[in-house]
């Protein structure tokens, strides 16, 4: 089974390519936010220092982890739905599920471990880096000593593949349950219904947030703690955004719905949230970054902002000013991230429809009208993510601005949300369009043959 | 003026030492409201006949025109247009759009060449009713069998009012009687088709069959039945023979 599972990775370069990344990427990440947490605790290190820097790995870290750990489940879920109908023939030729289970774990395992020991040496970097800019910006003593060891890499590796893998067997299991035959077909007709498992997820980690949200704003002026709401009001916006990011199938249909109004007579247009309703499954997994760039970046960078104000009228504190740079520099790294993300999944999404393009281009589609359909479909999108987004971002900044500000909405960087939303629609229009001209560059009757 | 004509069309796949002849000087008439079959083994260049034919392919030397249209310099946006406009297609696999319906998928071409209008649904409909899937037209693909499938994908050929269609092994996917109907469904509804087989009993639908042998027509037999094709297949293999051996001398 193991010599399929690596024929079977090598055959599906692109897609394993883009859940290789997300690893990569968010295992460096991660690991440089561990770094942070084993050098707190390390021996060496004193009192004042050891609360920041676990603080700062706990409740920063805390939620960069969970946005790691959900984009590589969504991409490693997304690169396993594609394959429905292949495991559907494995079942007609006599695979039994459990050995497509054991085949599909031992592929996302295989890539997972691949690209989490590949992000070691880079993890190890950003974390020194990291607490170079803590110590520069006087956040910590200057004699605090970078103390990473190897249990960042393990914890790190450990949640990784335990991810990739419990995203995997999720993402399998309707190919695999019911008959073989049904397997084969089921997986070229429509999308999967909301079931009660994935709606009860959703919603309680949109009431997780709602929580956050309530408590920075009963709790965010207690005590001495002047960073309480801060340290709230982010974990609100993480929650919103991925708890409504679960039914981005069901929000994408909504899209296509109302997007179909506005596309009038134009053929590419139409052809796009037809599309869109039957494939919204697969384009979820576009969605779901989008939301996640929006209203975190929206979020966090909101609370900086309104901090920034508040510090312009105060008398400038030392550590105000370092913690809103290393806020804006933590806010950085996860947006960027997640814009890779977003560029990721589309280029995983579009590698995947080459045929689909064939299929089209034989009915009588030009190469640009092909082209524009997926540049509509990927409008569409990123405007959903960036209204779904936006409100995702609200989670935060409300309760945020309510507690610093006389206001409900902030009044600080006006241009941020239209910034953000500028960014993230230029990432997912651009490389949809980029990839799907990447697709086409075959004659049709190959691609479709292929 | 004949619909569809080849004169010393060439397709040479590759380069240099990979170089394969698929097509070795193929000339070709067809008259309209003909229906023909192209016949010959694996490998005889049959589907690069209908590719190039079709504007798919580009001939490596050779002119094609249809409906006196020269497809040669036109670029793939020009060429896509004319396609759109005057060719309609049956694949093997059928080559239905998965997510969209029987009457989306009919509609597709007039979508695309921006002509659907208040008379088109009922237009689609007709189509599909004369396919004898009105019934059927809110289903997906998938929700269909092969048969229907085809019918459909006939229908989709035929909406636009195209001068010539191309089948491409029509019913190698199906089973016997769903066979008849898309061919009954060719001969009667079709303008002029040009179809590339191996089965004896769907050429002998066709007015007249033409056998293609290592890129080249050998041979050309009118009013077919299947027993006769099927005998001159068998003989392709000393035809091909003979050629060779004169080739040589």
């Amino acid at each position: 089974m193991n010599r399929l599972a690596v024929r079977s990775v090598r055959s599906r370069i692109t897609s394993f390519t883009a859940c290789g990344l997300a690893v990569f990427l968010g295992a460096t990440l991660m690991m440089a936010f561990l770094a942070m947490l084993t050098t707190g605790l390390a021996h060496g290190t004193s009192g004042d220092d050891r609360s920041t820097l676990v603080t700062m790995a706990t409740v920063v870290g805390g939620w960069a982890v969970l946005i790691v750990i959900f984009a590589v489940a969504s991409t490693m879920q997304l690169t396993v739905r594609q394959r429905s109908e292949e495991f559907g023939l494995l079942r007609t030729i006599g695979t039994t599920p459990k050995q497509i289970r054991r085949m599909v774990s031992s592929e996302s395992l295989l890539v997972t471990g691949i690209a989490a020991v590949a992000a070691l040496i880079p993890g190890w970097l950003l974390g020194r880096g990291v607490l170079a800019m803590l110590r520069n910006g006087h956040l910590v003593s200057a004699d605090v000593h970078y103390h990473s060891g190897l249990a960042p890499f393990a914890i790190t590796l450990v949640a990784m593949l335990a991810a990739a893998a419990c995203a995997a067997r999720f993402a399998a299991r309707p190919a695999l349950t019911g008959s073989a035959a049904g397997a084969l077909t089921a997986s070229r007709v429509g999308s999967p219904e909301l079931s009660r498992r994935r709606f009860w997820l959703g919603i309680g980690l949109i009431a997780l947030g709602a929580n956050y949200s309530v408590m920075a704003m009963t709790m965010g002026n207690d005590g001495g703690d002047k960073f309480a709401a801060m340290s709230l009001a982010g974990p609100a916006s993480v929650f919103w955004s991925i708890g409504l990011a679960v039914f981005a199938p069901e929000l994408l249909r909504r899209a296509a719905v109302l997007g179909s109004r506005f596309v009038g007579r134009n053929a590419s247009g139409q052809l796009a949230t037809i599309a869109m309703r039957q494939r919204a499954a697969e384009l979820a997994g576009a969605l779901r970054p989008v939301i996640i760039l929006v209203g975190i970046s929206t979020g966090t960078l909101y609370m900086v902002g309104i901090d920034a104000a508040a510090g312009q009228l105060k008398a400038h504190d030392v550590a105000t000013n370092s913690t809103e740079l290393l806020n804006l520099v933590v806010v950085g790294m996860v947006s960027l991230f997640a814009a890779i993300m977003v560029g990721n999944t589309l280029v995983a999404t579009i590698a995947a429809r080459r045929r689909e393009f064939g299929l089209q281009r034989l009915a009588g589609s030009t190469r640009g009208q092909v082209t524009s359909m997926a540049g509509i479909e990927a409008a569409l999108v990123a405007a959903t993510g960036i209204v779904v987004g936006g409100i995702a971002a609200l989670g935060a900044v409300v309760p945020y601005t309510i507690v610093k500000t006389p206001g409900y909405l902030p009044t600080v960087w006006p241009w941020l949300f239209p910034a953000v939303a500028a960014v993230a629609g230029a990432v997912t229009v651009g490389t949809a369009v980029t990839a799907t001209r990447r697709e086409l560059r075959q004659p049709a009757v190959e691609a479709v043959a292929a | 003026m004949n619909v569809l004509q080849l004169d010393g069309v060439r397709k040479v796949h590759g380069t240099g030492a990979n170089a394969v002849t698929a097509l070795d000087g193929v000339s070709l008439a067809v008259p309209p409201g003909t229906f023909l079959a192209i016949m010959g083994p694996s490998g005889s260049g049959k589907s690069t006949m209908l590719n190039c034919a079709a504007g798919l392919e580009t001939p490596t030397a050779g002119t094609v025109t249809v409906g006196g249209v020269d497809l040669a310099g036109q670029d793939d946006e020009a060429l896509t247009r004319f396609r759109r406009q005057h060719i309609g297609f049956v694949f093997q696999d059928f080559n239905l759009l998965p997510y969209l319906t029987a009457y989306q998928n009919v509609e597709l071409p007039l979508r695309l060449a921006g002509t659907v209008n208040r008379t088109s649904r009922h237009r689609i409909v007709e189509m599909l009713d004369g396919v004898g899937l009105a019934h059927r037209m809110d289903r997906l693909p998938a929700q269909l069998s092969g048969g229907e499938q085809q019918r459909v994908a006939v229908a989709r050929a035929l909406v636009a009012e195209p001068s010539v269609i191309f089948a491409d092994e029509p019913t190698g996917a199906l089973d016997s009687s769903s066979a008849a109907q898309v061919l009954t469904l060719l001969r009667r509804a079709a303008p002029t088709v040009v179809m590339v087989t191996h089965d004896p009993v769907a050429a002998s639908y066709a007015d007249s069959v033409y056998f293609l042998a290592d890129g080249s027509l050998v041979s050309r037999m009118d009013s077919p039945d299947a027993e006769s094709v099927a005998r001159q297949l068998t003989h392709l293999g000393e035809l091909v023979a003979g050629r060779r051996a004169e080739a040589v001398r």
